[in-house]
């Protein structure tokens, strides 16, 4: 047992590090690392500049473009980029059906699609839940029927995120009714400027607008859009989604936000003393600060037996519950933390171009938002 | 020991549920909801207003309705039922409270009217910049120029600030007396940054920069203006934690109905046993919450001011843990449909969310309950 890192793998952290302090400029400031809107440039700045460097897509093979790497190696890389403050790729291109494509598609579609993924020039959204099918995933409705070399798609999507940026979508479609549901399923790539594709925005409570609502009337796809088999989309989307457990522990931004707070807990007061010295705000800090390293430790847990045995086991699935309330904790305390602050509720404030006079310390504007 | 509503006291909810029902149906709430400049809706504010609820407060001399405690439960409950974005809370609650605790027979006959006609709402600057909930902490000045005061400072977060005529503040005076001085809204030197809240309802920061006031706007003497806004504020604190009951009753039914009406894997999300489970937990976290408030307004009639604010800072700390229970859980029953704008209950999430915040966060109150036991 060797709880610290390979030597090669502190080289290859040096490596990150070295990086990302040659690139410093396109580090987000420190207001704006949590919560506040990424402008589309920014966004472009940082995934040219891992393009450049071939980083851009860590898990993919190298013979299609991709880094390589191996899972630890995706670890240091994803801790590295955000204490240095890096902007998030929201990218459904990259961590979903690129390698969806790599495993399961033709020539014609690895040609096609990679190489837009890669240099950023096409945008992706997941076509999956629908109004009747969320948790349930597989009871997809969204119907394709075969017509000479095309096929006739209809049905609604719902909760697709960044839908509005999107180039293409990939979707499940039921193609067999007669069958176990999810054995009559199949993968489909969609042009999201396809005549009877209509995306309708889906504000949600924290004031902003990520989801919608896709409508598909009678959308002609052509059949060399079809990964893989006719039938067999419910396998695809399962490989698709076991790819996301890597990186669903959100160890990374998680320490960067613990960080953060601690920042902030120097600087606000509560009874003339800052919250760091408060015995109740302490003690959540504490319980949070141990939280995170148990979830930290497991997380590398899991990435060792992915790196052996090429499959993250049975753990994995405790990671995102704790990740994920991790991460509600760290937002209910940033929140706290913003006092009377948190309950101004300007959205508009989130956005760069915003000139407006903003109310209470810098960090607060995103507080509430963040934690709804 | 009697928990029942007096007759008036439900005839008193009935017809503000009557109003709004009518006047402030959700479709219509949201377009006062999108108004960027008025942030409620004046025509609702009126009938409030002729209607006598703006008066709940007040005393009979002042030709108020002399309600108490219990009433003002029924209305702010009713009000957060109806996510009301009137400034109720800024004027009817803490502006009348003020005035008929602090002021001089002048002042309450010269603005009483006015807030009572809706036509002159108030409001009431408890808490300064970077001071958080310490209304002790007062940095804002007053100087006096022979023929007034002239007041200096910053005020954090004052609710209704944005609709008000009028805005009470404390300031501190040579040899450190806090007093409490009114501003009238468009006097020179008042700056105000308007914003609506996470719930919808207005309120503004305050600038005051050489602001020059009367002398009769001074509303209290030798010091004892933290007592008595500490009183205003614990009527604030009690609409928040009954205000927090209402909005945790609406949660919980519309979290009922979904489970019954929510088809997954072919049958209704109710039949599934954990759902089952955490239904449970959020009926009986809703009536706890209910038997606190009870207790808040119970004290809040009593006239023991340290055991007034130790019941209800105690009250608001269980709350405030019950809201946060309740909205997080009925946000993750519903799926996604529950953060949706267009759904009723992220609506009562942000009330939650704000009732948590305002006058005092558990923390804070936690604190307060064990300095007063």
């Amino acid at each position: 047992m060797q709880l610290t890192y390979h030597e090669v793998q502190i080289a290859f952290r040096d490596e990150v590090r070295a990086f990302m302090a040659d690139k410093a400029q396109l580090a987000l400031g420190e207001d704006a690392r949590h919560g506040m809107h990424l402008t589309k440039d920014e966004v472009i700045a940082w995934h040219k500049a891992l393009a450049e460097r071939g980083w851009i897509a860590p898990k993919w093979p190298v013979e299609h473009g991709g880094a390589g790497w191996d899972p630890i190696q995706v670890h240091i890389f994803d801790e590295e980029a955000f204490a240095a403050g890096m902007p998030w790729l929201p990218n459904f291109g990259l961590n979903y059906v690129g390698p969806v494509v790599i495993h399961f598609g033709d020539d014609w579609q690895k040609e096609r699609f990679l190489g837009p993924i890669l240099s950023g020039d096409e945008f992706w959204c997941q076509g999956f839940s629908e109004p009747g099918a969320g948790s349930d995933l597989a009871a997809v409705g969204t119907r394709a029927q075969r017509d000479d070399d095309n096929y006739i798609v209809s049905g609604q999507k719902t909760w697709t995120t960044q839908a509005h940026w999107a180039d293409w979508m990939f979707t499940l479609v039921r193609t067999d009714r007669e069958v176990k549901k999810q054995e009559g399923i199949s993968f489909r790539l969609i042009d999201m400027k396809s005549p009877g594709i209509t995306v309708r925005p889906i504000m949600t409570l924290d004031g902003e607008h990520q989801v919608n609502e896709v409508f598909i009337d009678d959308v002609v796809v052509p059949a060399k859009n079809l990964v893989g088999e006719e039938n067999k989309g419910w396998d695809y989307a399962k490989f698709l989604l076991s790819n996301e457990r890597t990186g669903i522990a959100g160890v990374g931004q998680s320490k960067s936000e613990f960080a953060r707070l601690k920042m902030i807990a120097k600087t606000e007061k509560r009874r003339g003393k800052p919250l760091s010295e408060d015995p109740l705000f302490q003690a959540k800090m504490a319980e949070l600060e141990l939280e995170l390293k148990a979830l930290e430790i497991t997380n590398l847990r899991m990435l060792i037996e992915e790196k052996d045995k090429g499959a993250p086991g049975p753990i994995s699935s405790i990671l995102k519950i704790k990740g994920s309330e991790i991460q509600q904790t760290l937002a209910t305390l940033t929140m706290e933390a913003a006092g009377t602050y948190a309950a101004p509720f300007i959205p508009d404030a989130l956005d760069a171009s915003w000139n407006g006079e903003p109310a209470g310390p810098a960090f607060a504007a995103a507080a509430t938002p963040y934690y709804f | 020991m009697d928990f029942t509503l007096t007759e008036e006291q439900v005839l008193i909810r009935e017809s503000l549920s009557k109003a709004f029902q009518t006047d402030y149906d959700f479709d219509k709430r949201r377009a006062v909801l999108e108004d960027a400049a008025t942030f409620h809706s004046p025509a609702m504010w009126s009938t409030i207003a002729e209607s006598g609820f703006t008066g709940l407060l007040a005393p009979e001399d002042s030709d108020g309705f002399g309600g108490g405690a219990a009433e003002l439960m029924v209305v702010a409950e009713e009000l957060a039922r109806h996510l009301s974005l009137e400034p109720f809370l800024s004027s009817a609650v803490i502006a009348v409270r003020l005035l008929d605790l602090a002021s001089d027979a002048a002042e309450r006959t010269l603005r009483m009217p006015g807030l009572l006609s809706g036509e002159q709402p108030g409001a009431v600057a408890l808490y300064e910049p970077g001071e958080r909930y310490a209304m002790e902490n007062v940095a804002t000045t007053a100087v006096e120029t022979g023929e007034g005061w002239r007041l200096n400072g910053a005020k954090a977060v004052v609710i209704g600030a944005d609709a008000a005529a009028w805005i009470a503040v404390s300031a501190k005076l040579e040899g450190d007396d806090v007093d409490i001085f009114v501003v009238e809204t468009d006097a020179n030197g008042v700056k105000r940054n308007p914003y609506r809240l996470v719930d919808g309802r207005g309120a503004a920061d305050l600038e005051l920069k050489d602001v020059v006031v009367p002398l009769s706007a001074r509303l209290t003497s030798g010091g004892d203006a933290v007592a008595i806004l500490s009183e205003v504020e614990d009527w604030a604190v009690l609409t928040m934690a009954a205000e927090s009951l209402g909005a945790m009753e609406c949660a919980k039914d519309l979290t009922l109905e979904y489970l019954k009406t929510r088809q997954q894997f072919g049958q209704p999300i109710g039949s599934f046993q954990v759902l089952q489970h955490d239904m449970a937990n959020i009926l009986s976290e809703v009536e706890y919450a209910r038997s606190m408030v009870y207790w808040a307004a119970a004290a809040m009639a009593g006239d023991d001011p340290i055991t007034r604010r130790h019941t209800i800072s105690g009250a608001k700390a269980y709350i405030d843990k019950a809201a946060r229970f309740v909205a997080e859980k009925t946000v993750q029953m519903h799926g996604g449909v529950g953060v949706t704008d267009e759904y009723a209950l992220s609506h009562y999430v942000k009330r939650l969310t704000l009732t948590q915040i305002l006058f005092g966060d558990r923390d804070e109150h936690l604190t307060r309950f064990l300095e007063t036991a």
